[in-house]
């Protein structure tokens, strides 16, 4: 059993999907019913409200983490210099290397979950595994096809396996997240690594979603889209219950900015 | 405003249109049918010919009857607040828009919509990713009420007052200039054209039965030449035809072109036989891409299409794609319809700079691992089956190594990006090369992705998203910090906090 519902932010789109949980509906009503159902779909307990959603040094820190003073005073200096080359050179054609200060993205405060790793565990090893058992069950049945059978799940197990193995912690060193007042920042992959950033006046819905697997880890995932037809920022591996402040969370402040969001 | 607020039905010459539509098709279908038919056993021809004629009939009256419920149950107004679409017949439908959501309006008519005084009008709003929900369609209403709609949907002018002379009309911003009719050939569409037209030929001399005898026409024209001479002989007349049938398209969707602006919104009004106008509201626009392909490059002529939300990227028809406000004109044309659709000049203005070497390397290295795989598959099955494939795979090697080379290297000096005045620039491509101006307010976010081999070259690809065109726009194979910087200053504040200044390296 799948559990996943939607909140529409104000001034986003129009027809709003609004499903709450353990019931399957091919109409929603049309009604922007956030309020109400804000609560239905985190489904939490009051006990929960006081989890805290993002580290409490979030906003605390200064936003530019630096080294040391010195460090960033010949920082500026260098920095100005280079963008008053940056901005006034001619196309040349050929990339002679500019003189560009270093900066770069810091990675996102938050780690997902560490139950996340079994939970990626168990998804990766059950998508080789099923099919393999399918593969032997009948290589048993079906002699005349045996070798290749045995052979194709040779194949499988061969890649499928380490690959189940070692993606998931490279994924969790990997898979970070941050909320601020301001924008969602998010870090995924593990070979191929995407960085993304959403301010939050642009945001227009935010989802959670949890498969059966999930659930059984306590765990799930928030989709936050914008206008843009580039897919979603999703967040997965998360605590639920923090899941669920982090909608609410969320759902507040792009309500508080409002606007047409493209 | 003198489209009335209350509901009125589409126009009722859809019956005919729709008949008429109908008719064609079964004749078109049946034709072939009934002489493929009647080919192989011609005592039945009678009884064959009755059926074909009764599908027909069925067909015909059956959709005709079909539009006739939709035509009487169907019927919309404009409010002074919303657009609405209704269908009450058993289940009943309506389908509303706000006005100022309304972004696009879109009348578009074929031949036979022309033919009775009709158009088909598409009112679209900014969202993309609705899908169905995000337009309305009327199809169809007659063609001074639809530019009557048109007009009165996008007018957000405030009224002019009485007694003030209304504003003079100001000239269009581009009209069709026959000297561009000189880059259509130059395009894929004539070697598609050209072998869609054998297919045809093929295909026609199939059902009447005369495949045969054009073989041996050609066999009795050419039949002194050698294989060679036969093969040169049949690409001229493909060409030939491509080269006809592609001038002939460009007439038909570029004839009595004008780009023009009209109450702050964008109008494009073209088309022979189906004419399309399309109509756009400034404050979508997000910027413009100025394409220029392959063949249009080598000739200095580039394509301009709008970069705006509310339009459909994949149309399901690729022919009228609206999102061109340019045909492929001389770049000087392009580049100044580019900066008065934009109000502004970022692409003559702006300083574009190149990306690091590295991603020259990364070219080259695809480009060569390319050919690489090429040569090696063909090497192996040649080991495997016949010498014939090995001589094909040096000679791949030796005629698609330089091509490849190039083509990369093209790639590299192609890459570029810059920042002038609200606009975010970038540019890109091998062979073809897109140049997109990105109005800066309209960047909704940032993505940065990084492979394992751009990490250790010190690079990132930066793709700008935003709700209009494509979803994002991509500055490729840029220095990190060089990247980042440059999204910072794109767009203020938003990606400060998440930068940090590396430790100095000792």
């Amino acid at each position: 059993m799948s559990r996943s519902s939607r909140v529409a932010v104000s001034g986003g789109p129009t027809c709003c999907q609004v499903r709450p949980p353990f019931t399957v509906r091919s109409t929603v009503p049309r009604a922007p019913l956030a309020h109400a159902t804000c609560r239905l779909i985190t489904d939490r307990p009051r006990s929960c409200a006081s989890v805290p959603v993002g580290e409490s040094r979030q906003d605390s820190e200064p936003a530019l983490a630096v080294p040391a003073g010195a460090v960033t005073s010949a920082a500026r200096t260098s920095r100005a210099i280079a963008h008053a080359r940056f901005m006034g050179r001619q196309d040349s054609g050929e990339g002679e290397e500019r003189e560009v200060d270093e900066v770069r993205l810091r990675p996102p405060r938050n780690r997902v979950e560490r139950r996340a790793v079994s939970y990626w565990l168990a998804n990766e090893l059950l998508t080789v595994f099923v099919p393999a058992a399918i593969l032997a069950v009948l290589a048993v049945l079906i002699a005349p096809a045996r070798p290749w059978l045995l052979l194709a799940m040779g194949v499988l197990l061969l890649i499928g396996v380490p690959y189940g193995l070692i993606v998931p912690f490279w994924r969790y060193r990997v898979h970070r997240w941050e909320v601020t007042d301001e924008a969602v920042y998010t870090r995924t992959g593990w070979l191929w690594q995407e960085w993304r950033i959403a301010p939050m006046s642009r945001i227009q819905t935010v989802d959670t979603a949890r498969g059966p697997l999930e659930q059984l880890f306590r765990l799930a995932s928030v989709t936050v889209t914008t206008a843009s037809a580039a897919g979603p920022l999703e967040i997965h591996g998360l605590d639920h219950e923090r899941a669920a402040d982090l909608v609410a969370r969320l759902t507040e402040t792009a309500q508080a900015n409002r606007g047409d969001a493209t | 405003m003198t489209v009335p607020g209350d509901w009125q039905r589409l126009h009722r010459r859809t019956l005919a249109v729709t008949a008429l539509t109908l008719a064609g098709l079964s004749l078109s279908i049946g034709t072939p049918i009934v002489l493929g038919m009647l080919r192989d056993d011609d005592k039945r021809a009678g009884s064959v010919l009755l059926i074909a004629l009764a599908a027909a009939l069925a067909l015909t009256g059956g959709g005709t009857l079909m539009d006739r419920l939709r035509w009487r149950h169907t019927s919309y107004r404009v409010t002074d607040e919303r657009v609405e679409l209704r269908f009450v017949w058993v289940l009943h439908r309506l389908r509303s828009i706000p006005r100022e959501r309304v972004r696009t309006v879109d009348l578009t008519a074929n031949p036979l919509l022309r033919a009775f005084g009709l158009t088909k009008v598409k009112i679209g709003t900014g969202q993309q990713t609705a899908g169905e929900h995000s337009q309305l369609t009327l199809d169809p209403v007659g063609r001074a009420h639809a530019e009557e709609l048109r007009r009165v949907l996008l007018d957000r002018a405030p009224a002019v007052p009485a007694g003030v002379a209304p504003e003079p009309a100001r000239p269009p911003i581009a009209e069709l200039d026959w000297a561009w009719l000189r880059y259509a050939p130059i395009s894929v569409t004539t070697p598609l054209l050209g072998a869609a037209a054998f297919g045809a030929v093929m295909q026609a001399s199939d059902w009447f039965d005369l495949q045969g005898a054009i073989f041996r026409t050609v066999r009795d024209l050419f039949g002194g030449l050698p294989v060679a001479g036969l093969v040169a002989v049949l690409l001229a007349a493909g060409l030939v035809a491509g080269f006809v049938g592609s001038l002939a398209l460009f007439v038909e969707m570029w004839w009595r072109y004008r780009l023009t602006r009209e109450n702050g919104a964008l109008r494009v009004h073209r088309g022979l036989l189906t004419t399309r106008s399309l109509s756009l509201e400034q404050r979508r626009l997000r910027g413009v891409d100025v394409f220029e392909a392959f063949g249009s490059r080598l000739l200095g002529a580039a394509r301009v299409d709008v970069v705006a939300t509310g339009l459909r990227t994949r149309s399901d028809n690729a022919r009228s794609d609206p999102k061109t406000l340019l045909p492929a004109a001389p770049m000087r044309v392009a580049h100044r319809v580019a900066a008065d659709v934009l109000g502004a000049s970022p692409l003559s203005d702006v300083d574009i700079l190149a990306h690091p070497r590295a991603a020259r390397s990364r070219r080259l290295r695809w480009a060569l691992l390319a050919v690489g795989a090429v040569v090696a598959v063909l090497a192996a099955l040649g080991a495997l089956f016949t010498v014939v494939l090995v001589h094909l795979a040096w000679l791949a090697a030796v005629v698609l190594t330089p091509v490849a080379v190039a083509l990369a290297l093209d790639a590299y000096r192609n890459l570029g990006h810059g920042l002038s005045g609200d606009y975010l620039v970038t540019r890109y491509g091998a062979g073809s090369r897109h140049t997109v101006a990105l109005l800066r307010g309209g960047i909704i976010g940032w993505t940065v992705r990084s492979s394992p081999f751009q990490r250790r070259a010190g690079l990132v690809s930066i793709a700008a998203t935003t709700a209009a065109g494509g979803g994002e726009y991509v500055v490729h194979d840029v220095g990190e910090s060089e990247g980042l910087s440059l999204a910072d200053d794109a767009v203020p504040g938003l990606l400060k906090p998440f930068l940090a200044v590396p430790p100095p390296r000792i």
